[in-house]
């Protein structure tokens, strides 16, 4: 056979300007490499692979199913390549944050409370994007949808702790905006066996409401003041190893963050000071349970 | 041609097929009353008797979403359900047959909640006749073992999912000797999966994409619906391979008896057709039973009853018994039949009327029919003169 010399990512995909979830594809796939079979159910990736027989995954074998079987598909799939001696192929779901969040949660739980040998991949662009922007388990606080119109007063899902209590042996978050990190949190997560959880934070224009350009940025800033934590959890324990919070260094206000969305500009100061309270709360929470809680504590807190 | 007789359960009859014929990935879910099914399964893997993996999921979506996966990936799978646990799984029902996967399940009728039942009807399964499924109703558990065996051989000839229906209890959990084949003779009738397609990596291919074109999207469901008539050859050939495999025969589409002078023709599916067999000993009483209800033998149906010794005036009724109810139309075999029978020649007498089509709902949720059952259902008939309307029948008769 020829080798396939088509990059992973195609050109001609239609995902809109400035989406995440597209760049976020091209650099999973290249991390993972050849040998893989991707599942994916119902979300904006049905759309962008491309209709009409055109795949824009041209080195990919790709199953399309429906909304709530990614992890499930993902295990009848790695099933009956075991039983035909096929154990090297890694089986990847690739989900949005509906369908794993709401209503893959079940058969999500199920592969991984199994400790299924296969890649669970969230790109998580925070509402039902692909419907036109519902409130999914995944909208933050405050998020303007087509269903909150006032503002989502719910907290986020914490899905990454939720799967790590599975006790699977592998959960990350990562960014775009640190497109080395998360191209090794990947390429890690490909030699271990088990379940493997891997949520993305994608930035999404037209559920978000920003500037195609503010993409990366928004990614990056996400991190940077604190509201999409970037980690790992390896056998249960909570890992900073990009964007370790130093002593001395401090969150960015969520206002930058929050300002440059369409999603968040309805927020008056009170509510954006809320806001603020809850994530560096979140933010100690999630310390204390990585071991960073001492002695510089103090660090944590804006001014 | 080897076999032995062993003393087994329907569900039991059905694990023994599957076991037959192969199976290599399970996903099992319990429910009442085709637990039994994946609980012997189990066994036979445990035992080592069986080379297939289970796939222990958490609900019957999971279930049929998990064979589909593994049948994309070139195996055989097999699950079992029955009532509620088909109805939750019926968006994956329609996605296997869409997706063109050579899926064989076994289903025990039960009656569907609410209220709380356990009871063998075939209501669950009616529900999905419409997925694009081949089903093929057995009257005994010996009927389920084979079928699961041909079952197999006419999906993948097809690429058309099959469901091997039996009811619950009275089939399901019921003791009979059954003729076990021998995997010798099993494997010659049905040989090794090699599927067209699959996922793979050395052959990187986009399953399911979406179709914006509306044409191609009705093209590729009327190859479905072609494809499913091609399944009446392909049964009857399979049968003829099921009689040389195993020296005995098995039925493919239809059977019938005493249908050429009868009076009366009675037509059943499932238990309720070996019951009225007890009846058909009369001579003025004919009997058909339907095993394949999808796709469903209209032309074969049609055959049968104008193969008569005389003018078709002689046949005087047609007695159609479903153990199902539309509510709001009637048993959905009578609806069928009707459909069926709309535009044959009746050849008759110009002076006499064309046979009645009579619709008899019995059994719901294993309400008991009995050979005096069907033998007031006749004498009814006798005297009923309006054929519009299904009659409901419990005891004490035309209870509607």
């Amino acid at each position: 056979m020829k080798k396939n010399t088509a990059p992973y990512l195609a050109p001609g995909h239609s995902a809109c300007v400035g989406c995440g979830a597209a760049l976020a594809m091209k650099l999973v796939l290249e991390a993972l490499g050849e040998n893989i079979i991707l599942v994916i159910p119902a979300c904006c990736w049905t759309i962008i692979e491309g209709a009409n027989l055109c795949s824009c995954l041209p080195k990919t074998p790709v199953i399309h199913t429906a909304f709530e079987t990614t992890a499930v598909v993902a295990t009848g799939i790695k099933t009956g390549l075991e039983v035909q001696g096929q154990n090297e192929i890694d089986v990847v779901g690739w989900a949005g944050d509906g369908g794993t969040f709401d209503i893959g949660i079940q058969a999500l739980s199920s592969a991984a409370e199994k400790n299924v040998d296969i890649m669970y991949f969230c790109y998580d662009n925070e509402a039902y994007m692909n419907t036109g922007v519902q409130r999914s388990g995944a909208t933050p606080c405050g998020a303007r949808t087509t269903t909150t119109p006032g503002g989502n007063i719910l907290w986020k899902k914490n899905m990454p702790e939720i799967v790590a209590a599975h006790r699977v042996p592998y959960v990350a978050t990562v960014s775009l905006a640190w497109p080395e990190d998360l191209q090794e949190k990947v390429a890690k997560a490909r030699t271990i066996k088990g379940f493997r959880y891997i949520q993305i934070c994608s930035p999404c224009p037209a559920g978000w409401k920003y500037e195609p350009r503010y993409a990366i940025k928004l990614a990056r800033l996400a991190v940077e003041t604190g509201i999409y934590p970037v980690y790992e959890i390896i056998d249960g324990k909570i890992i900073f190893k990009a964007m370790k919070p130093k002593p001395g260094a401090k969150l960015k206000p969520v206002e930058e963050y929050l300002k440059l969305q369409g999603r968040f500009r309805h927020l008056k100061e009170a509510n954006i000071e809320e806001i603020q309270k809850r994530v560096v709360e979140e933010r100690i929470t999630l310390l204390k349970k990585a071991g960073l809680e001492s002695p510089d504590f103090s660090y944590l807190l804006l001014d | 041609m080897e076999g032995k007789t062993r003393y087994i359960s329907g569900n039991v009859a059905a694990a023994l097929g599957a076991k037959l014929a192969r199976i290599q990935v399970a996903p099992i879910y319990p429910i009442t009353p085709a637990t039994t099914v994946s609980e012997k399964i189990s066994d036979l893997i445990d035992s080592n008797e069986l080379q297939a993996k289970i796939i222990y999921v958490e609900s019957e979506h999971s279930a049929m979403a998990a064979c589909i996966g593994a049948a994309m990936t070139g195996v055989r799978a097999f699950t079992a359900t029955s009532s509620q646990g088909l109805l939750l799984m019926n968006e994956m029902i329609h996605w296997a047959a869409g997706a063109r996967l050579p899926i064989v399940m076994a289903v025990a009728n039960r009656a569907i909640c609410a209220p709380w039942a356990l009871w063998a009807d075939h209501n669950d399964t009616m529900s999905v006749k419409d997925t694009g499924w081949i089903q093929l109703y057995c009257t005994n558990a010996q009927e389920v073992l084979d079928t699961i065996l041909l079952a197999y051989r006419i999906s993948e000839q097809t690429l058309i999912p099959v469901m091997v229906i039996y009811e619950g209890f009275l089939v399901s959990h019921t003791y009979e000797p059954v003729i076990v084949p021998s995997q010798k003779d099993a494997d010659k009738f049905l040989p090794p999966l090699k599927p067209k397609f699959k996922l793979d990596p050395k052959n990187p291919i986009s399953f399911g994409t979406i179709i914006m074109m509306p044409d191609y999207a009705a093209q590729l469901r009327y190859r479905q619906n072609n494809d499913m008539l091609t399944v009446f050859q392909k049964s009857e050939e399979a049968a003829q391979e099921f009689e040389s495999a195993f020296g005995r025969s098995s039925t493919a589409i239809v059977e019938s008896h005493n249908t050429k002078t009868a009076q009366t023709i009675l037509i059943s599916m499932g238990t309720m057709a070996d019951t009225a067999k007890e009846v058909e000993k009369n001579p003025d009483i004919g009997w058909i039973r339907i095993k394949m209800f999808r796709p469903f033998p209209s032309r074969q149906i049609q055959k049968i009853i104008l193969d008569r010794v005389w003018d078709a005036f002689s046949l005087k009724r047609i007695i159609v018994l479903d153990r199902n109810l539309s509510c709001g139309q009637g048993g959905h075999l009578w609806q069928e039949i009707r459909s069926a029978l709309y535009d044959v020649t009746w050849r008759c007498n110009p002076y006499c009327d064309k046979p009645k089509i009579f619709g008899y709902v019995a059994g719901l949720n294993g309400d008991d029919i009995t050979p005096a059952t069907i033998e007031e259902i006749i004498k009814h008939s006798q005297l009923a003169l309006n054929d519009e309307r299904p009659i409901l029948w419990g005891k004490g008769g035309n209870i509607a």
